[in-house]
């Protein structure tokens, strides 16, 4: 049973391109002119094939066989509009460019029909292009998706939420419905090539943001902590660090340290991107205020980002200009003095006798 | 003689007289027209006149979906479509007699003309 149904549909997909080009050949006809006399005609034709003596599926291998059937469809299409007593095609009546390029893009397409279909009786292409042809169903689906997907700028194979779920089905079923021959909006005939054309131009980006959806948030966002050698921050107890405070062995808090690592790099709270004038900001204090850090200078002009604490400037609300940096200033101390003075360096070897704790967690208030 | 040239002149009045027996959609009137011994009609044609009847207003027409396959779009006849039928009628049935009585006549004359020759050169 399971192969019949794939059998009717591709008698079903034949007719279906059939009337396609019959529609094509009377398109110089007013759209609900030629909805009235073309509905019903892939059922008319199903019809006609089912009652020939080979049966709808044999009789209906391939294009050409149903072009055997009922003749050229543009043949088809003259005696349809003939019986229905309408003009035949004026064709190239268009003085106007319009009507030229119009009557230059229907010769192209006729034309490329007809290869089509001379190609799809030759004996390599036929099960080639059937293939294809068959595929089409497939496109249908990925055009929808292609165009709501750049629409919308979600990533990912479905978007989250239900207005772009609504959006994606809803474009899914009348991309299907297009490809099918229905729901084609009338005064708006331009609307579905225009969609496939798009479609073919946003696929490799919307397909890479499926495959690679990184690098698209990579280029909008801060670099991601693998793939950014020059990445840079102080991790304190999960939480990243927006400034460094040093205090001396007294506890006075030092007014511009210089603070390396193990290795002679600068210890660096923020990572400074290329641009002088860019100021990274950060959010200070319990109410989270937003500052903008400012570098300190180095004596032959160098702009050092391993000086704390680092200064910076308060961002302000200001109701004509919005956001904007006031005074620059030393962001507040977490204490005016450090909670510990400090005695000397613990040696494992010697024992320890000191009365007082040298490391203390918590400020004494 | 060419049949199809001859159909086109009373495509219509068959076509009425189909719808006119019952709704049908249009391959189906399609199929009755044959099965009425109407062999050599075109699909396209059919449907095509069925347009055009509907158009002027002597049929109505009505969509039904079907299950299995694209929906139908079945034709059934009104008032003036049984009354264009009608005067479709008598005129087919004067003309089918006067060409009958001129064909036979002709008929007739050519036997006539036959049996002469046939005559004189028996003479």
């Amino acid at each position: 049973m399971s192969t019949l149904p794939a059998t009717l549909i591709t008698t079903r997909d034949l007719v279906a391109e059939y009337a396609r080009t019959v529609r094509a050949a009377l398109d110089d006809l007013p759209a609900d002119t030629l909805d009235d006399l073309t509905d019903g005609l892939e059922a008319d034709l199903l019809d006609a094939l089912a009652d020939t003596e080979a049966g709808p599926v044999d009789a209906a291998q391939s294009l050409e066989d149903v072009t055997t059937q009922f003749g050229p469809a543009r043949v088809y299409a003259d005696e349809l509009r003939a019986a229905a007593g309408l003009a035949p095609r004026a064709e190239a009546q268009g003085a106007s460019a319009r009507g030229g390029l119009r009557t230059a893009w229907r010769q192209l397409r006729t034309s490329a029909t007809s290869q089509l279909h001379r190609l799809q009786g030759s004996a390599t292409w036929g099960p080639t292009l059937s293939f294809f042809v068959a595929l089409r169903p497939v496109w249908w689906v990925l055009r929808a998706w292609v165009i709501v997907s750049a629409l919308t700028g979600f990533q990912g194979l479905f978007p989250d939420g239900l207005p772009p779920d609504f959006l994606m089905l809803g474009a899914i079923v009348v991309s299907v419905q297009w490809g099918r021959g229905r729901w084609r909006p009338r005064g708006l005939r331009w609307a579905p090539p225009v969609a496939g054309v798009l479609a073919v131009l946003l696929l490799q980006p919307a397909v890479a943001s499926l495959v690679y959806p990184s690098e698209a948030v990579a280029s909008s966002a801060q670099p991601a902590q693998w793939d950014a050698p020059g990445l840079s921050g102080v991790y304190v107890d999960g939480r990243e660090a927006a400034n460094l405070y040093v205090y001396d062995a007294q506890g006075d808090p030092v007014p511009e340290a210089q603070v390396f690592d193990d290795q002679g790099s600068p210890v660096m709270v923020v990572t400074p991107d290329g641009d002088d004038d860019e100021r990274p900001q950060v959010e200070i204090g319990d109410d989270e205020q937003a500052w903008e850090l400012d570098p300190a200078s180095a004596t032959g002009g160098r702009l050092l980002w391993n000086v704390y604490p680092l200064h910076g400037a308060p961002l302000v609300w200001d109701d004509t200009q919005g956001l904007v940096r006031s005074r620059q200033q030393v962001p507040p101390l977490p204490f005016d003095r450090a909670p510990n003075t400090v005695a000397g360096p613990v040696d494992q070897a010697a024992p320890s006798n000191s009365s007082e704790p040298t490391v203390d967690g918590h400020a004494a208030d | 003689m060419d049949t199809t040239q001859l159909l086109k002149g009373v495509l219509d009045a068959a076509v009425l007289a189909t719808v006119a027996d019952a709704d049908g959609y249009g391959y189906d009137v399609v199929r009755r027209l044959r099965g009425s011994g109407l062999a050599e009609v075109a699909d396209a044609s059919v449907y095509g006149t069925l347009r055009r009847l509907y158009t002027s207003g002597a049929l109505t027409s009505y969509v039904v979906p079907s299950d299995e396959g694209p929906h139908r779009k079945y034709y059934g006849i009104n008032d003036q479509g049984r009354t264009m039928l009608e005067t479709q009628r008598k005129e087919w049935h004067t003309f089918a007699a006067t060409v009958g009585d001129l064909l036979d006549g002709a008929a007739g004359r050519t036997t006539d003309h036959g049996i002469l020759d046939k005559n004189g050169a028996a003479r």
